[in-house]
């Protein structure tokens, strides 16, 4: 069996405008080039927005251009349903635990 | 951060600076307010997403200039409606007609006013000169009844709990019947039906990647009634399976979608949706799963997709696994069977080719790869005469043997027409014609028959190299020809004679060894002729000949880096004593 190995983030509170650049700078820091997937864990996440979402967009398109793939990892109903309103559920793998 | 300002009038109203800090607290005191005026929780969640939204526009499209100025926000309730204003003092925008998401579903902007559009009932904007203000306004919901949400929140839970058992009973029930063995196409056609019940789709189209690069053939696709296209051309094909395939990402398409006029999908109609989703497989393309509807907008759930998707690569990587199983044991096959042809093809040579005073002869036969087409024979005939025979079977393999095998069997059957070489061969034509006119296959063949005493020889070819003799200083070349075996079933054959007084070296050879015939042989014809005209003033020593046209031919197929595929044989005459190498002078080459 190989191991992946995986960047383990924890998503704060509020995922919006104004800390989307403190949040893009932790994923820069905390995702390694080595790694082969990064595990968001969206479930202490109650509120998002369309900018803390473009964050997680271009992490995905980043991750994908170098061949490593994203996980939202247990998000909440509400962000679910944001997720679901904006038909991102197509582009994002999420995973309920 | 400076605190907004706030202050009570019939609703709620504050200001705050052009930041996005201030946006947010501001945000957070509106949703609390609404809190308090006893806004169900759901509400609340909806026009924090939709005041965090229009704040962030507020401040982010705000020159330095512009952002000196606050922005307010007023929140006034009504018994059925809650309206908010929010004004700032941008350049401002034209509000679209219509607002739609972008059309790259992984572009990272441009979702803000579909999410104001889509959680409130009525948006209006007006620009003015200074300020704009943007209105929006919903219906309340009736108050909550106690339980609800818990109710709601177990309901949202089991859902999901349910999918994900749902997803792994079907990978399960997947597995159990990938092990009973069952055709991968049979697989594909029974899981796809399963998948547009789960999926609640109305089409599945499998196309799974085979052995020829650039191409997907159809595994499966559901309704059988469509005649689906057979092969996806990844090469050509501007076609939304190939942008998948290609791509390695998911494509949807819609009503507004603009298919190609190739586009296989269009066989499924005009107003169709879906989305083709690539299959991997440790790494590599394993194929494309496309799920549709008969109508021009799907909207799957995020259980019917994700069923799609887990089921789709699940299913995708195990018949991947079979097409590479079924591809190991075919080459398998392949091998044991050009064995089995290579060992027939042994079987056929003679154990030692005949020697008579008058008379030697020397062969070299060679056999690309496993197995070839190649034959020749010597047979010491009841009147000391000889039969030589070179024949080639044309193909290779099974067949080619097997075809070998019954030439071999009728020649030895007829050896009474052995000195009519002509007559022989016709028999041959006769007998061999239906055969191998129904496997479309055709041999060609030389007979030479040298008398007793070495002195006569009659040759009668079948579409088949000439034969060379030279005795020393001149080279004979005789087209005894006439159509291969096979080809026309009363075929005509005659006999060449010739006198062998002078004639020392006679060759007979298959197109492989030079470019008289066909241009398949390497040595060309004037260097065959001069290595026979050396050889007959040199030696009389058949083997020594057959090793020195060996070595010639060796060289010429190194220097072009090709395979060894030349087949002849040597036939000396003189009274020498017969070297050790003569006894059993077959030499066999493997390419």
């Amino acid at each position: 069996m190989t191991l992946t190995a995986s960047a383990q983030i924890t998503a704060p509170a509020e995922l919006c405008a104004s800390t989307a650049r403190i949040w893009r700078d932790r994923l820069e820091n905390e995702i390694k080039p080595e790694h082969e997937e990064a595990c968001i864990d969206l479930s202490k996440t109650r509120f998002i927005d369309s900018s803390g979402l473009g964050v997680l967009l271009t992490l995905n398109k980043n991750l994908r251009a170098r061949g490593a793939s994203l996980k939202l990892i247990n998000p909440s109903s509400a962000v679910c349903q944001l997720i679901e309103l904006t038909r991102l559920h197509r582009v994002f793998e999420i995973i309920h635990n | 951060m400076p605190l907004p300002q706030q202050q009570q009038f019939e609703g709620f109203r504050l200001a705050f600076p052009a930041t996005l800090d201030d946006a947010r607290e501001a945000v957070r005191s509106v949703i609390q307010w609404l809190a308090d005026q006893r806004i169900q929780e759901d509400e609340c969640q909806q026009w924090e997403l939709v005041l965090a939204e229009a704040a962030n526009n507020a401040v982010l499209y705000a020159t330095p200039e512009q952002a000196r100025l606050a922005v307010r926000i007023e929140a006034t309730l009504s018994e059925n409606d809650i309206e908010i204003r929010i004004t700032d003092h941008t350049t401002g925008f034209e509000w679209p007609a219509k607002v739609e998401l972008p059309e790259d579903d992984e572009s990272e902007h441009g979702r803000g006013l579909f999410i104001i559009n889509s959680l409130t009932d009525q948006v209006s904007y007006l620009r003015g000169q200074g300020h704009n203000v943007l209105c929006l306004r919903s219906k309340r919901e009736s108050p909550p009844q106690a339980g609800e949400d818990t109710e709601a929140t177990l309901e949202l839970m089991t859902a999901e709990v349910a999918s994900c058992y749902e997803t792994l009973a079907n990978i399960f029930r997947l597995i159990a019947d990938a092990g009973n063995d069952v055709e991968p196409v049979a697989l594909a056609s029974r899981w796809l039906e399963e998948l547009r019940e789960l999926a609640g789709a109305d089409f599945l189209v499998l196309r799974m990647a085979g052995s020829e690069a650039g191409r997907l053939p159809i595994l499966g696709g559901v309704p059988s009634s469509i005649a689906w296209e057979q092969l996806l051309d990844l090469r050509t094909a501007e076609a939304v399976e190939t942008r998948a395939a290609v791509t390695r990402q998911d494509q949807w398409f819609d009503g507004s979608t603009a298919f190609a006029a190739t586009d296989p999908l269009r066989k499924a109609g005009e107003h169709i949706s879906g989305l083709a989703h690539p299959l991997e497989s440790g790494g590599d393309l394993a194929g494309v799963l496309t799920v549709g509807v008969f109508k021009p907008l799907w909207e799957p759930s995020a259980r019917e997709l994700n069923v799609v998707r887990s089921l789709g690569d699940f299913l995708g990587a195990l018949l991947h696994g079979l097409h590479r199983r079924d591809e190991a044991n075919q080459a398998r096959l392949m091998k044991r069977e050009l064995q089995i042809a290579a060992d027939i093809q042994r079987s056929l040579l003679p154990a030692e080719l005949p020697q008579t005073p008058c008379v030697h002869c020397a062969a070299h036969l060679a056999t690309v790869g496993e197995v070839g087409g190649d034959y020749l024979d010597a047979i010491l005939l009841p009147d000391g005469g000889l039969l030589f025979v070179v024949a080639d079977v044309m193909g290779k393999g099974v067949p080619a043997a097997l075809f070998a095998t019954a030439f071999h069997s009728l020649l030895h059957s007829h050896l009474d027409l052995a000195t009519r070489p002509s007559r022989l061969m016709q028999r041959l034509n006769q007998a061999m014609f239906a055969e191998l006119d129904r496997a479309d296959m055709f041999i060609t063949a030389q007979l030479v028959h040298i008398s007793a005493d070495g002195l006569a020889l009659h040759v009668c070819g079948a579409g088949h190299a000439p034969l060379l003799l030279s005795d020393g200083r001149q080279i004979q070349e005789v087209f005894a020809d006439g159509p291969p075996l096979g080809v026309t079933v009363d075929a005509g054959y005659q006999d060449y004679s010739i006198s062998l007084n002078t004639y020392t070296h006679i060759l007979l050879h298959t197109d492989g060894l030079s470019d008289v015939v066909s241009g398949g042989g390497i040595l060309s014809r004037e260097a065959l002729h001069e290595w026979l005209s050396e050889a007959a003033a040199t030696s009389t020593d058949a083997s020594a000949s057959r090793d020195s046209l060996h070595r010639l031919h060796r060289s010429a197929v190194d220097a072009a880096s090709q395979q060894d595929d030349a087949t002849f044989m040597i036939i000396t005459r003189g009274s020498l004593t017969l070297s050790a190498n003569t006894q059993n002078s077959l030499s066999h080459a493997k390419g």
